[in-house]
Formats: structure tokens, C-alpha cells, sequence
């Protein structure tokens, strides 16, 4: 891993435990873990890591059961009810799997909703909401409702929407989960353009195509960091992989 | 099977041997490097066998050129080629799964660590692979091989995957 700078967010000997009746399930067993400002790490694993879990304590969704997770050197547990309502609606973006869209609302109306909630008026944010649609391709499509767009359509409204305050992080679950692979494609080209513009990305995925996108990849099992490995990223070495690919089934003949 | 492929190129077009070998080498992306007298020589025991056919073609400046193209029996026999599907492109003589096997009889704790270097390394191929399709102008041969190449390496994680917790089992199944 590169040495981190200003670490955007910081998770300290995280435990989660859910009460399960008498008997608590451990979702989480001590987890440690630095984003530093700019950097875009795949989190992934098999199904029952921990993974999903493990965003949500990052972005405040839920609240650690011992450890604590810093957002800007600002300690979650610290932080009031409102507080860290406060903190997810400004400061964090999310995108889910589902998309949750508000159903009733145009692709504009919720790509400006965290603004509304925050107290902005029409002035402050709408410049800013039409720029964004423009950047995710739905400039044109800005009044129509969730049901008349494709399901790629509406993750690219929910990344709109989850980026309209500028958060400090963009923290996304399986945001291709419920897309097929060429509109997955299109939501990941925009997250590595985000990224490429400086914005600070965790993303939760078990697909290891979408996680080797990234350029760091965290792996987890049973509620533990395994391995956390840079993916550096040059034309050669690709080449020089995918020969040495070519080659060992050619030698075969 | 560079037969085959060179079959397939003359299919296209005649070709002498350089035009033959640069084109050869765009198909696979550059991972095959072929010298010109490999070339020369496969075409020499596809001309013997009456696969294809040499016309030489007289030039002012420079030397003359032989251009090679399919014969009729060249055609047949690229037909009867690509009517047959090929064996499945399964290798299990690979460094990594005899590492893995041999680990798994060592004992827990190489095998755990052998998985997780693994892994890394897999990963890291995976996303130069993934990169490099990402290209808007790789010809369509090498998106088609890269494909080939992704969809491997996410079967060596998937079972990388799978040892682990296999492993996993027998472990506390024993305590």
C-alpha cells in the first residue's frame, strides 16, 4: 500500500456483533483500514465477509460495536444522532445496489434532494444538479420518473445524486449488482472518472472483475482483512500477462 | 495450430510472408511473436502439402515477391478445422495448482498464506487484463482473446476461493 498522506477515512480495530438471540454473530472481528484523499479501493470478498457491513460502519449507516471509524480524523462515535444524519447527508455519498431511488420524484428532483434536506435553496444547487445529470449522460432525461429509466440509468441518477454535496467520500455497494455487464460497465467508467477527478471511492463488490478496476483492492473473509494489495496499472504489463497466457496454451501443441 | 491460423489469414487474402506475419501478430495482440523464417518455414510445409499456393509476383526496384494463397484443398481442410470444435482449454499443469496441492499437504498455515500471495498476484493480472480491454481501439481478435485471458483469472479466484474454504472445513472439522 502507498503510504497515506491525509487519510479521508480511517477504520481502528472495527468489530460489528449482531444479537442473535442469546448467542451474538460476529460480522466483524477487527478490522483496520486507511482511504487515503483521492484514492478508489474495491472492497470484496465471498458473500458473509463482512463486506457490506463493514461500508456501512464506514459511512455511518450503522455504528460499530467496539473500535471507531474516522471520517476526516473525526471519530463517528462521537457524534449525535443529528450529528451523524448531518454527516451522511453532507459528507458521504452512498450508492446501493438497489438504487433507492424516491419513486414519486423526477431523476432532477432526486439528484437534488440531499441539498433540499440540507437547507439550500433552488439557486444554490440547481447549476450544480444540472451539471452533475450532464456528467452522468442524463442531461435530457433530468424530468422523467425512475420507472422510465433503465436500471443503468437509474444507478447513474443515484450516483448524481450521491455526489451533489461534494462528499468527502463516495462509498458504493455493489452498484452493478443489478446491472447487466455492458451497463455495469458504463457506472464503472463513471466512478474512474470521478476518481480520476480526485473523488475518494469505496466500493463493496464480489465480482472481482469490478473489484480489479480499482486501484487497491482490500479482501476479506469471516469478518477479518486478509490481504490489501495495490493493482498498479501499465499497457506492458498487461501485454506481458496476457502473453504469458497465449504462450502456455500454445507450448501445449 | 499456427497452421491453422495461417490458413485462416490467406483465407482473407493472398499474402506474402511479411504482410502474413504482421497480420498474424495483430490477431493475437502481439503475444506471439513469430520470426519471419518461422514463417517461411510453415509456409514451405503448407505449399508441400498443396494447402496453399506460391505465385511470385515480378518487381522493377526491388526483389521479387511470393505471394501465398489458400489452394482448394488449403479451404477444405480450414473448413474441416473449424467444424470440429477444439478440447476445452482446461490446464491443470499450472505452477499455482501444483503450489496449492502441495502446500495443502504441507500443513494450515502455508497453504492460508500460499492463497492470500496467490490471490494478490491474480488480482493484480486481472486488473492489467481488465485495463487493457477497456481500450476503445484494440482490434476486435485481441478483445475477444483478453475476454478469453479475464475469464480464466476469475476462475483461478473462484477457486483460490473455494480451497479456502474447503480447507477451512477440514481444519475445524479435525479440532
Amino acid at each position: 500500500m502507498t503510504p497515506v498522506a491525509s487519510p479521508r477515512l480511517r477504520a481502528t480495530a472495527v468489530t460489528k456483533t449482531y444479537d442473535d438471540g442469546d448467542a451474538g454473530v460476529a460480522a466483524l472481528r477487527g478490522v483496520d483500514l486507511v482511504v487515503g484523499q483521492g484514492e478508489f479501493v474495491a472492497v470484496t470478498g465471498p458473500s458473509g465477509c463482512g463486506k457490506s457491513t463493514l461500508l456501512h460502519l464506514l459511512g455511518g449507516l450503522d455504528v460499530a460495536t467496539t473500535g471507531d471509524v474516522f471520517l476526516d480524523e473525526q471519530a463517528l462515535s462521537t457524534l449525535s444522532r443529528t450529528a451523524l444524519a448531518t454527516l451522511r447527508n453532507r459528507r458521504v455519498g452512498f450508492v446501493f445496489q438497489a438504487f433507492h431511488l424516491l419513486p414519486a420524484l423526477s431523476a432532477y428532483d432526486n439528484v437534488t434532494l440531499p441539498a433540499v434536506l440540507a437547507g439550500e435553496r433552488p439557486r444554490a444547487y440547481h447549476e450544480r444538479a444540472l451539471a452533475l445529470l450532464d456528467a452522468v449522460g442524463l442531461a435530457g432525461k433530468a424530468d422523467r420518473l425512475p420507472s422510465q429509466l433503465s436500471g443503468g440509468e437509474q444507478q447513474r441518477v443515484a450516483i448524481a445524486r450521491a455526489l451533489v454535496m461534494s462528499p468527502a467520500v463516495l462509498l458504493a455497494d455493489e452498484p452493478t449488482g443489478n446491472l447487466d455487464t455492458d451497463m455495469g460497465r458504463d457506472v464503472i467508467d463513471l466512478l474512474r472518472a470521478r476518481h480520476s477527478d480526485g473523488q475518494t471511492i469505496v466500493l463493496v463488490t464480489h465480482d472481482m472483475k469490478i473489484a480489479a478496476c480499482a486501484d487497491r483492492v482490500v479482501y476479506m473473509r469471516d469478518g477479518v482483512v486478509v490481504s490489501d494489495a495495490d493493482l498498479p496499472k501499465s499497457r506492458d504489463a498487461a501485454r506481458r500477462t496476457l502473453a504469458r497466457l497465449v504462450q502456455s496454451s500454445a507450448d501445449e501443441d | 495450430m499456427l497452421k491453422y491460423l495461417l490458413l485462416g489469414l490467406l483465407h482473407q487474402q493472398p499474402r506474402h510472408g511479411y504482410d502474413l506475419r504482421r497480420v498474424f501478430e495483430e490477431l493475437l495482440g502481439g503475444t506471439w511473436p513469430l520470426n519471419i523464417a518461422q514463417v517461411y518455414t510453415a509456409l514451405s510445409a503448407l505449399e508441400r502439402d498443396g494447402l496453399v499456393v506460391c505465385d511470385i509476383v515480378r518487381q522493377d526496384a526491388v526483389p521479387d515477391r511470393k505471394v501465398y494463397s489458400l489452394s482448394e484443398v488449403g479451404e477444405k481442410e480450414l473448413r474441416r478445422w473449424l467444424e470440429e470444435p477444439g478440447r476445452p482449454l482446461v490446464q491443470l499443469r499450472d505452477e499455482m495448482v501444483h503450489k496449492v496441492l502441495v502446500a495443502a499437504l504441507v500443513g494450515d498455515d502455508s497453504v492460508t498464506q500460499l492463497i492470500v500471495e496467490q490471490r494478490e498476484l491474480t488480482m493484480r493480472s486481472l486488473a492489467e487484463l481488465v485495463q487493457a480491454r477497456d481500450d476503445d481501439d484494440i482490434p476486435v481478435p485481441t478483445e475477444l482473446l483478453l475476454d478469453a485471458a479475464i475469464l480464466r483469472l476469475e476462475g483461478d479466484l473462484k477457486w483460490l476461493e473455494l480451497c479456502e474454504r474447503r480447507l477451512a472445513r477440514r481444519a475445524s472439522s479435525r479440532r
